[in-house]
């Protein structure tokens, strides 16, 4: 990866040796969900894999999104 | 901004947010307002609602490689605005597309990507740098049709390279600038600026302290024919509608 950026690197990747949080993959109709989770019931969205390109532009799946977990027995 | 429900966004499918059945043990509601902490926490903009045919993309903070960038930056995902151009190439209910910039530059691949979406879409787009269009960021901005620049935001071109990093062997200079090439090939393809001109820019030793490079200020950008013109908000979104215009003609 080549950065090209006036901000000095060491700016850039300050903390990129830290721990990073718990991620779960969750899947929903025709996708999959990246989320980090923020407790036990919270989620932040990472990221999106869907082949429903709609899916992009949909507001509640932008990365950053919180939402809620429930938990299911099954 | 606020509750968004699918009455809202008739042509976009209902939120898929319900898993189905059997699957693992979570299941996820859509939260209330999940635009507005959106912005808060990425300011990335999403979906025009029905009566506005604009879809607006911000470029912010570090536009993000295929490193995952550590959280005290701002950045903006390639993997997430990638199919979302792929979306308003397809959307009929989006006429154009309005790109506004605050960015300090980044990945080069992904903003040439991004750079290279923006210039191949088929509708009316229009770019506006807004506080500073810097770096991997000049490209994007000129790959709309027509692009603005508010007088007081900035540009900065310099060469590529490795912070911190000397260029050992004779191989990775030759690297480093073949993909310097390909962001001067793509400037001067789509902008006034010549080849030549763009490079006596990046290799100015005259103005940045700490680097080689130049700094442009609103006018001066569009004066080297990097930009189109200066302007703000409502030239840009006017250009944007005199464009739909044009083109809903056709």
């Amino acid at each position: 990866m080549v950065l090209y950026t006036p901000l000095p690197l060491e700016i850039i990747l300050k903390g990129s040796e830290e721990k990073k949080g718990h991620y779960l993959q969750i899947p929903y109709q025709g996708g999959t969900l990246e989320v980090e989770l923020i407790s036990a019931s919270r989620a932040r969205i990472v990221r999106l894999y869907s082949n429903n390109i709609n899916d992009y532009l949909h507001p509640g799946l932008q990365p950053g999104t919180e939402i809620q977990l429930q938990w299911r027995r099954n | 901004m606020g509750q968004y429900s699918s009455e809202e966004y008739p042509h976009i499918q209902d939120p898929p947010l319900k898993e189905p059945s059997g699957t693992p043990p979570e299941e996820k509601q859509d939260s209330s307002g999940p635009s507005e902490r959106n912005i808060e926490k990425l300011g990335q903009l999403t979906i025009p609602s029905p009566d506005n045919e604009i879809f607006t993309l911000t470029i912010i903070g570090q536009i993000e490689g295929h490193l995952i960038l550590p959280p005290q930056n701002k950045t903006t995902k390639y993997e997430h605005v990638i199919p979302q151009l792929v979306a308003v190439e397809q959307n009929s209910h989006i006429k154009g597309a309005l790109i506004i910039l605050n960015t300090v530059g980044g990945d080069v691949e992904a903003g040439l990507a991004i750079a290279e979406m923006v210039n191949t879409l088929s509708k009316p787009t229009v770019s506006l740098v807004l506080g500073g269009g810097h770096s991997i960021g000049v490209p994007i901005s000129i790959s709309c049709q027509k692009s603005y620049i508010v007088p007081t935001a900035t540009m900065t071109i310099h060469p590529i390279r490795l912070a911190g990093q000397i260029i050992g062997i004779y191989q990775f200079f030759e690297y480093l600038d073949k993909m310097q090439d390909r962001v001067i090939e793509f400037v001067s393809k789509n902008s006034k600026m010549s080849r030549e001109k763009y490079k006596e820019l990046m290799f100015n030793t005259s103005q940045l302290g700490r680097d080689i490079g130049t700094v442009l200020v609103g006018q001066e950008a569009v004066d080297l024919g990097l930009i189109d013109a200066v302007g703000g908000l409502w030239d840009a979104v006017n250009t944007l509608k005199e464009l739909i215009k044009a083109n809903d003609g056709e």
